[in-house]
């Protein structure tokens, strides 16, 4: 069965200008300290964030994405720390300001919204309450401007009598309803740069689409830079302009979502798309990627992926290969890409 | 299965830490005020041994009931004892060891006591549901309710004053606390899916309960074990204070407390040694439960 | 397509599995004596035939009462009202040693491989679980889990460790291991899937199908991902809040929806899964639980709603020309767009 994949839908491309990047990450080290050692969860990780561009970040539970972007927000738990790199959005390297420069651009300049709506918002206060705060941190407005805005940006992300339920709290909404709130408190200062950590994994299909219909709008209209983590493909496939693929703390693929999607080059993504159910066909059986990721604490020096590669030569098991220039806009970490076959 | 397949199948060569029990014990060590907990609690059990071991060897007695009428009211560090002597001249070092063996003693009994019919009740009641549970917390919020020395006087009433009396009475109204946290937890373990999978596999209720319920429970069992032989200590000491408890000869802390208490003025330690070492006993199996307790809490468990 | 594997041989005899007018009801409020006066229907008056040798799968979203259904006909909670019929016998009046034959023969797989094992008892021990009954010897036992073991492609030194030790798709294939080691001829699988990665999905998959073919296992397999029902399903019952609004072979479900709910699952879909670009079914809100109980459950939702929909209950009834192929809906229309599957 040759069959390839869709092209991506064209309505959502294009938005990204051609400016400077809004946010360019170089060589973003996280470690984090276990008993006796550090560990490597995110090792030299780079790339670049444009003006209305959504770069989907991939990978397995415990490739290090979250990892990636909490390290961007600076939100890390105690026992994990930025051991290099740099951040540089709006002309600064975020890794460098003091906490409370830091705080200034959290939720004004760049936000994040969370996989479970439910524990990132309290309880005990109301929406409003919980958006006006944020406002409050922010700016000057006055409550009733606060209030008046709080509820234009409700309404913008489609909840119904938005000014009625400033008053509402978070159990009384239903779980898209929450993900829209997160969305809004996120959104509301009009930040450059949107993280959003699997926004819509916990959702069901129905209320997925209307979330990522949503996101990709926001990002036309407002020319939000987004960096969307997700284990999902298709997801990112659905809206995301470029996509990096990340296993065992490193971007091992890279490019535009076009090019992925119709010319993976990397084991690791091809198997990823071979083991995947499709919807228009039946296999008798679905690839497996052998193997397993390797631990943090014993990472191969050479190839991460070599252990589970079909595609292994020596010099995999050898020496570490870097992210090297496959194509216009894709790169690649493999010493020996093979054509795709499906 | 193709060769490269089978790679999948494979475990990790290497075995995930957190198998070797110092392993396990490295949140405890991690855990500083722990290992300060632990060590008192160590120190005591010591203290308490050779307490035990002067009231029960014959012929070693001596030690802590001989009257030196002329040492009455030692200070401690003087004349040859340690920690001084009382109003009748007896060693305050060797009643204070006899007296905490005593006191542990009895809290680990009680402890012991009201764990098992706490946890069997609790159990019952969570597992059960139902009337069961409803006459079962009923008796709980009952029982929780009253005062410890209400209970007491009322068993001294029953039997007379003395350790059996105190056993008797913490005993009854400490099995409800376990009994509480018990029966939360059944409540939230019955609804794991692998109480679940072994009902469905038709496993016995009674089998469910002893396989994967108290297994689960033996950490959180652990914990309050170490609370409540703190709590029965004071309860011992405060009962024995008022009379009501441990009766001469028997040594018990809080009746030297109450002794020495009219010797302040010719010898304050021997109020104030029985009273801090309560104290230190306490704090002791505090901070060694809440270290327990970071070993035994899923969400600071690193394995 | 490769029809080799939708075309299974089955026997024309009796189903195995017949359930008729089962309901699940909770109190949601109750008076002042503790008399409930409101209910929430989380089954509500479903009738479906599971065939000897197929799986059925049970799609459908949060709250629409799959997993209860599943844990009705497996007698782990008591129904309202009902009838189940397995081989024969009648489930929900079975007692004492007929219940326990029953337990044998029907076996289930949880979602979450973390939750479903218990995390202080070894690989033996999980396995050898349901086996107390068969008065093995020790031996005799030890030699079973290692068969099972390997039917389920684990090593034999799985039996000596700890579930934190295995990956994910390992501690799955464990309680597979569990369940087989009754001997069942039916078995639920609840979301078996939904919890793991890409790669550890599809060798789940692979082996639910490999014992199937070779145990002859009938499979009830609950799911709220299209594409992986695609791939495993013989036939699809899709629920909404309680009801099975449509249920046909998977090859006439996945080209021929007819339920508007249907419709809106399947066009939800990411586009990478479909294979091809659809315009997207906008089905707005949210399912409420609390419907009127004389109407539609989707008509608040629904985008071609008649005046009838909000009057009566739409029954589950075959349509013209195929009787495999039953709708609950009053307004059933095929949609041009929504033949998903090409």
């Amino acid at each position: 069965m040759a069959r390839s994949f869709p092209a991506p839908v064209s309505l959502h491309q294009g938005a990204a200008d051609a400016g400077p990047p809004l946010l360019e990450v170089r060589h973003l080290v996280t470690e984090i300290q276990s008993r006796q050692r550090r560990l490597r969860a995110v090792d030299g990780v780079s790339f670049q964030v444009r003006r209305g561009e959504i770069l989907g970040l991939v990978g397995e539970s415990g490739c290090g994405k979250s990892m990636t972007a909490l390290s961007l927000m600076r939100l890390l738990p105690p026992a994990a720390t930025i051991a290099q790199g740099e951040v540089w959005f709006d002309g600064q390297d975020l890794l460098r300001l003091s906490p409370k420069a830091m705080r200034r651009i959290r939720g004004h300049r760049m936000s994040m919204v969370f996989q479970e709506p439910m524990t990132a918002l309290d309880p005990a206060f109301t929406i409003g309450s919980q958006i006006t705060e944020v406002i409050h941190a922010h700016g000057t407005d006055s409550a009733a401007a606060a209030r008046a805005r709080a509820a234009a940006m409700l309404d913008r992300l489609g909840i119904p009598n938005a000014a009625r339920r400033l008053d509402s709290y978070p159990h009384q909404f239903s779980g898209g309803m929450r993900q829209r709130v997160m969305l809004a408190l996120a959104l509301v200062m009009n930040p450059q740069l949107l993280i959003a950590d699997e926004p819509t994994t916990a959702l069901d299909v129905t209320i997925q689409a209307q979330i990522l219909d949503l996101v990709a709008d926001l990002r036309r209209e407002l020319g939000l830079g987004v960096v969307l983590i997700t284990h999902n493909l298709g997801v990112i496939h659905e809206i995301a302009d470029r996509v990096a693929v990340m296993y065992a703390g490193e971007i091992v693929e890279i490019g535009s979502v076009a090019r992925i999607f119709s010319d993976p080059k990397h084991p690791y993504t091809q198997g990823l798309l071979r083991s995947m159910p499709y919807l228009y066909e039946r296999r008798p059986s679905l690839h497996v990627i052998a193997g397993r990721v390797p631990d943090l604490g014993i990472m191969p020096r050479a190839c991460r992926f070599a252990a589970r590669c079909a595609n292994r030569i020596d010099q995999c098991t050898e020496t570490h290969p870097e992210l090297r220039e496959a194509d216009r806009d894709h790169e690649l970490r493999c010493y020996n890409p093979t054509p795709f076959a499906r | 299965m193709t060769a490269i397949e089978a790679i999948g199948y494979e475990l990790p060569a290497e075995r995930t830490p957190g198998r070797t029990w110092s392993d396990r014990l490295a949140p405890l060590w991690a855990n500083k005020l722990a290992v300060v907990g632990g060590v008192i609690t160590l120190f005591f059990l010591i203290v308490a041994a050779a307490g035990l071991a002067v009231m029960v060897v014959p012929g070693w007695s001596d030690l802590y009931v001989d009257q030196r009428l002329r040492q009455t009211l030692v200070w401690p560090l003087q004349d040859g004892f340690v920690l001084g002597t009382d109003n009748h001249g007896r060693s305050l070092a060797w009643r204070i060891a006899a007296g905490t063996a005593v006191s542990l003693f009895i809290g680990v009994v009680v402890t012991l006591l009201s764990m098992t019919l706490g946890m069997i009740l609790g159990a019952v009641a969570g597992y059960a549901g139902g009337a069961v549970d409803r006459l079962i917390s009923g008796m709980i919020d009952l029982v929780w309710g009253f005062p410890v020395i209400l209970v007491a006087v009322i068993f001294v009433g029953l039997v007379d004053p003395g350790l059996t009396a105190v056993i008797l009475a913490v005993s009854v109204v400490n099995w409800a606390g376990f009994a509480r946290i018990v029966r939360a937890q059944v409540l939230s373990l019955k609804e794991r899916a692998f109480v679940e999978a072994a009902r469905a596999l038709g496993v016995p209720g009674w089998k469910i309960v002893l396989r994967h319920l108290v297994p689960n429970m033996l950490g959180t069992a652990l914990v309050m074990g170490s609370y409540y032989i703190a709590v029965t200590v004071i309860a011992e000491a405060g009962l024995s204070f008022i009379g009501l408890g441990a009766q001469p000869p028997t040594p018990s802390l809080g009746q030297m407390i109450a002794d020495g208490r009219n010797f302040l003025y010719g010898n304050p330690w021997a109020a104030l040694l029985p009273g801090i070492t309560i104290a230190l006993i306490v704090l002791g199996l505090n901070t060694l439960g809440d270290g327990l307790r970071d070993i035994f809490d899923p969400r600071l468990r690193r394995w | 397509m490769s029809s080799a594997v939708t075309t299974r041989p089955r026997s024309p005899a009796e189903p195995l599995l017949a359930v008729a007018g089962l309901s699940k009801r909770y109190p949601i409020a109750t008076d002042f004596f503790g008399r409930p006066t409101a209910w929430l229907p989380a089954v509500d008056d479903v009738s479906l035939e599971i065939r000897r040798g197929e799986t059925l799968a049970l799609v459908g979203e949060s709250g629409s009462g799959k997993s209860t259904l599943a844990r009705l006909i497996l007698r782990l909670i008591p129904a309202t009202a009902g009838t189940i019929r397995f081989d024969g016998q009648n489930v929900l009046a079975a007692r004492g040693k007929r219940l326990l034959a029953f337990r044998q023969q029907a076996q289930i797989i949880f979602q979450d491989p973390f939750e479903s094992l218990d995390p202080r008892m070894k690989g033996a021990a999980i396995v050898g679980e349901g086996m107390d009954h068969l008065d093995l010897g020790k031996d005799a036992r030890r030699q079973r889990v290692a068969e099972l073991l390997n039917l389920v492609h684990l090593p034999a030194d799985a039996a000596d460790r700890f579930p934190h030790e295995f990956s994910g798709g390992q501690r799955q294939r464990l309680s597979i291991a569990r369940a087989l080691a009754v001997d069942p001829s039916f078995i639920v699988a609840d979301e078996p899937v939904s919890a793991l990665d890409v790669s550890m999905q599809s060798q789940v998959l692979n082996l639910m199908r490999e014992l199937q073919d070779r145990l002859g296992l009938t499979y009830l397999f609950i799911s709220h991902d299209m594409s992986v029902v695609r791939h495993v399903a013989d036939r699809v019952a899709v629920m909404y809040l309680g009801r099975v609004v449509e249920i046909a072979p998977a090859d006439e479900l996945f080209t021929n929806p007819l339920h508007p709910y249907t419709q809106a699952l399947l066009s939800a879909v990411p586009s990478l899964l479909t294979g091809r670009h659809t315009e997207r079914i906008r089905v707005t809100g949210e399912a409420e639980p609390l419907g009127g109980e004389a109407a539609c459950r989707f008509a608040n939702r629904c985008f071609r709603p008649l005046e009838v929909c909000r009057r009566r209950v739409p029954p589950l009834t075959p349509i013209a020309g195929n009787p495999d192929h039953l709708v609950a809906c009053f307004n059933p229309a095929p949609l041009d767009r929504a033949g998903v599957v090409a």
